[in-house]
């Protein structure tokens, strides 16, 4: 068994001589929330419609739990469950007939029972027996889920799945992903809603222009640029006086903001503490210390941004 | 590949279009039996001979009376002249001598009637196809179904399947509620009673046997359908949008016979219009006559719809293997 649930190599589709996804490869550990980031046309959707085969690939390999796409069509198939966009469903048919077409399709049997229990895992055993056409867009999301899960894929794929949710759908998915995961599911998601992916994914890779220009953990990009400058917020008496000391010394920093008793200043973390042992040490009260941290939005324009400069030089 | 044949036919019986087509096909049969029921003389005897001499006897006494055509004033429609009355005696006395009852029968009518309403079957089977796989990219659907541990060849074949079953589904109630429809009418009938009908390229009448006629006319339908039905299912793979594939597959149904007449016309001049695929369509003309276009016969002619048959399903395939998903 493979250790990754997914393995994308030199993913890369062509049409005519324009180069959609060029070269794209990346894994996905077990149990694992990976995201795929990127603005919109960059070539998201068309990853992921390679990955489940509904869009032909010009180059590139494919591996789902260990089973190549091409040698083994069937096992790698049946080891996926995917979302594509909005999940759409034959309206005129009852939500629990069509799991069961979807049921008939799978390369294993699926008992009456395990639909049941899928059923009751997104919660709609109220609702399973009406038309679908009868259904909210969440819904439909939940039974998207649904069909996805019934025959026990190791990877779930989600193409921008909060698509159209309200925050509290939004919401309730987040929490459902992280439950599966925790189940050891993997899933691959992919959404141009950068805080959406922060709160969501535990890695990501950057898609710009068909091009993987970045990918590593959520922590890690974070916590990336410790030496660069940050907002960093003072909550002090005599802010005045503090902002004076500052300048009297060594620490190098930028004035953002002044005002009564907060003192707002660009700082690397790792002079804060000599900041404040400094405020101390003169006898300035400090009540807090808020240090921005730097987001996701901003590490991805950051990086998007370096990467569009090189391209310009 | 039962599950996916199924699952196709789900889809097809869990649409109300697929049930409303066999009802209209169920109050056609009823209506035209009604209809012929009041508007022609109907068996009263229980031998149609007796009644066919009666007819007879009644006649000649007529034509006693009635006058020729010169002494009918010119204006006067609604005088029989003896001319009139000696040619529907001629006809009586060949019903006698060549066993042909005159009257409606439970075959006679499923022959005239019951046929003819093939053409509604394959109108149906028509609309069905062109929308079976367009309207799977129209709703998105086709997304999830693809998503599956099937080839998609084995996907698309079991769609042609279901829609060659839906088909046998319609010719089946035809079959069965024609015949019900048949016999609560007009009464049971012997299989091999005859009736006349006309050939199409000499006119005369023929006398045939009821029951096989119309067995045998099905049978020959059958071809023409299925080409039909391929036909559509490819228009429904190669158009995402479903209104223009039932559009087109509706139209290339009647342009076809319009299409058909045509190149019997065109046939002398241009021998290659032999070869286009519209005079072929329809095979039936084959259960009264021997060839069609001068030098045709059926089996060549069954072997250039072969030809457009397999031209068809390659492009189908071929087209639905290649094509990247991206609605």
């Amino acid at each position: 068994m493979s250790q990754y649930a997914l393995e994308v190599k030199n993913l890369t589709k062509k049409i005519r001589s324009k180069t959609i996804v060029d070269k794209v490869s990346f894994a996905v550990e077990k149990g694992e929330i990976f995201g795929l980031l990127g603005p919109n046309g960059a070539g998201k959707t068309t990853i992921i419609r390679m990955i489940v085969s509904l869009i032909n690939r010009t180059e590139g390999e494919v591996v789902i739990n260990g089973h190549n796409l091409d040698a083994s069509f069937a096992e790698a198939m049946s080891s996926l469950g995917a979302i594509v966009e909005n999940p759409e469903f034959y309206k005129y048919m009852s939500g629990y007939k069509n799991l069961r077409h979807y049921a008939r399709m799978a390369k294993e049997e699926i008992s009456e029972s395990r639909i049941a229990e899928v059923v009751k895992l997104v919660g709609l055993d109220n609702a399973i027996h009406q038309k679908v056409k009868t259904y909210s867009l969440g819904m439909r999301q939940r039974l998207g889920v649904a069909q996805a899960l019934l025959h026990n894929p190791a990877i779930l794929i989600l193409d921008e799945p909060t698509n159209g949710l309200d925050p509290q759908g939004i919401r309730e998915f987040r929490d459902y992903l992280h439950e599966l995961a925790a189940t050891g599911i993997s899933v691959l998601v992919s959404s141009h809603l950068l805080s959406e992916m922060q709160l969501m994914c535990h890695r990501f890779a950057i898609i710009e222009k068909g091009k993987l220009i970045h990918i590593s953990s959520m922590d890690e990009t974070v916590a990336e640029g410790v030496d660069e400058l940050r907002e960093v917020t003072f909550e002090i008496d005599e802010a005045n006086n503090a902002l004076e000391l500052l300048k009297s010394s060594a620490v190098a920093f930028e004035e953002v903001s002044l005002k009564k008793e907060l003192l707002t200043v660009k700082l690397s973390r790792s002079s804060i503490p000599a900041v404040n042992k400094l405020f101390v040490e003169k006898g300035i009260s400090v009540y807090g210390i808020n240090a921005a941290k730097a987001t996701l939005e901003d590490r991805f324009l950051e990086i998007t941004n370096k990467k569009g400069e090189e391209a310009v030089r | 590949m039962i599950g996916l044949v199924q699952n196709e036919l789900i889809k097809i019986f869990e649409k109300k279009m697929s049930w409303i087509f066999a009802i209209i096909l169920i109050i056609a049969l009823v209506g035209t039996a009604v209809l012929e029921l009041k508007t022609s003389t109907q068996q009263t005897e229980d031998d149609w001979k007796v009644q066919v001499q009666t007819e007879i006897d009644q006649l000649e006494k007529e034509m006693e009376k009635a006058p020729s055509y010169e002494d009918i004033p010119e204006d006067d429609y609604k005088t029989k002249a003896k001319e009139d009355i000696q040619a529907e005696i001629d006809s009586f006395n060949g019903n006698l001598n060549d066993n042909v009852n005159p009257y409606t029968t439970s075959w006679s009518y499923l022959d005239y009637y019951g046929i003819a309403l093939k053409s509604l079957i394959t109108l149906f089977v028509v609309i069905v196809c062109a929308g079976n796989i367009s309207s799977e990219f129209s709703d998105g659907t086709i997304k999830q179904l693809l998503i599956r541990p099937h080839r998609r060849w084995a996907i698309l074949l079991s769609k042609y399947i279901a829609l060659l079953i839906y088909s046998a589904f319609l010719i089946a109630v035809l079959i069965g509620i024609g015949y019900l429809v048949s016999i609560a009418f007009f009464g049971i009938d012997d299989f091999s009673g005859k009736l006349s009908v006309q050939n199409p390229t000499t006119f005369e009448m023929e006398a045939v046997a009821g029951g096989a006629y119309f067995f045998q006319s099905l049978l020959y339908y059958l071809p023409g359908l299925i080409m039909v039905l391929t036909l559509a299912f490819m228009l429904s793979t190669l158009f995402k949008n479903q209104a223009i594939a039932v559009g087109i597959g509706v139209f290339v149904l009647f342009f076809s016979s319009t299409a058909g007449a045509l190149i019997v016309g065109f046939s002398e001049k241009y021998t290659w219009t032999k070869a286009l695929i519209f005079p072929h369509l329809d095979q039936t003309v084959f259960v009264v006559q021997d060839k069609i276009l001068e030098n045709i016969t059926m089996p060549m002619s069954l072997g250039i719809l072969g030809i457009y048959y397999l031209i068809f399903m390659f492009i189908t395939f071929f087209f639905f293997q290649k094509r990247d998903i991206s609605i």
